[in-house]
């Protein structure tokens, strides 16, 4: 491998760097579904109506007494999060492919990264590492304050 | 709504219906039509007339401009696509060979013909459509890579772009491209993660524009990739 690596920010790869296996490596990535339900949500997101709609769904979260305010001003009550986290992993578990499982996935996030990040508290018995990489999937596609607040897991 | 019908909705690649919105918009969009064909298929048919007989009839540039300043100019041709059940790729290389079978007749008319060898060569080169096939999966990938690099920078996320073409197309290890932008090797590989979503819409996108369905772009991707082993 090559020591020294220009930077190429923002540009397309040279057409003589596409040989035919990196060209199938890439078109392997445009495969469906996603790995990672995470991935399925980001990819959602990343699309103006699909982040319209993560944003109404984070208006209205599904716990009683738990409003989007209190999950955007820090700390979110820890046993609030639990209850989210457990919603949302029921959800997801128990619905289709579809929208009611990307929020299902999207309040168990939530509820991981801010337990994370306001009580260094892990909720999910999933490697904290794959956990962690999977909410900042997700927050890549949100706008603030939404992204930076899902970052705090990672800080 | 059933769910099926939501996750079609919500699923942003179903672009064929793009071509046919561009091409009923008028004049603005069928120069829009003729961007995306000159960006993703001139190439390929490039590469196809290299290959062929074909290439005896003339330069390969000049054919597939001739090519597409002819049939663009017509609404009926690209019509004649949207009624068809062929996928647009090999309908303009059906187009095209028709065009140069029709220009040879026009310059025998001409009195200028081509000579009797290249006539008698001038054959359809079916063996070299997989040398277009490829030409094409690369040309889908490096537009979809133009596509996801715009979309990147307009989310502002340039240095998640920067990093995926870094780790996937110049092969550095994420211990090293994250050090230009100040993160992590784990931080960098999900910012590659978040910019490959971008270039998997674009790639799904341009391969639903050639006509491919929902339920069949899996399959055209697997096969495009076998044609690259």
């Amino acid at each position: 491998m090559n020591e020294i690596y220009p930077s190429m920010a923002g540009q397309p790869a040279p057409d003589d760097q596409l040989d035919p296996k990196t060209v199938s490596h890439l078109l392997g990535m445009a495969t469906s579904p996603p790995a990672h339900p995470a991935d399925a949500l980001a990819i959602k997101l990343a699309d103006p109506e699909g982040r319209k709609w993560g944003l109404q769904v984070l208006g209205s979260p599904p716990i009683d007494g738990l409003t989007s305010e209190d999950l955007l001003d820090k700390p979110t009550d820890l046993e609030m999060l639990r209850q989210l986290h457990r919603h949302g992993k029921r959800t997801f578990h128990d619905s289709v492919p579809g929208d009611e499982q990307h929020e299902g996935m999207l309040w168990y996030l939530v509820a991981i990264a801010l337990a994370i990040g306001d009580h260094d508290e892990m909720l999910s018995s999933q490697p904290k590492k794959e956990v962690v990489e999977a909410i900042l999937v997700v927050a890549d596609t949100l706008p603030s304050p939404w992204c930076d607040r899902l970052e705090t897991a990672d800080q | 709504m059933s769910k099926s019908r939501q996750r079609k909705d919500a699923f942003p690649a179903t672009q064929m219906t793009w071509i046919r919105d561009r091409l009923d918009s008028g004049e603005e969009g069928r120069r829009d039509v003729t961007n995306h064909l000159m960006e993703v298929y001139a190439e390929p048919l490039r590469i196809y007339l290299l290959g062929s007989s074909f290439r005896s009839a003339g330069e390969p540039e000049e054919l597939i401009n001739g090519f597409f300043a002819n049939r663009l100019a017509r609404t009926e041709y690209m019509d004649g696509w949207r009624s068809s059940d062929k996928r647009l790729r090999r309908w303009l290389i059906n187009g095209l060979i028709f065009y140069i079978k029709e220009e040879f007749r026009r310059q025998k008319r001409g009195g200028s013909p081509l000579s009797d060898e290249v006539e008698a060569g001038l054959e359809d080169p079916s063996d070299q459509y997989r040398a277009f096939e490829k030409a094409w999966a690369a040309s889908v990938v490096r537009r979809a890579m133009s596509m996801a690099s715009v979309r990147c920078t307009q989310e502002g996320l340039e240095a998640h772009w920067d990093i995926f073409v870094r780790h996937h197309i110049q092969q550095q290890p994420y211990a090293i491209c994250c050090k230009e932008h100040g993160v992590n090797a784990a931080r960098a590989a999900v910012m590659s993660r978040t910019a490959a979503t971008r270039f998997r819409d674009a790639v799904r996108a341009l391969v639903s524009m050639d006509g491919a369905d929902e339920n069949t772009i899996d399959k055209e991707i697997a096969g495009l990739r076998d044609l690259m082993k």
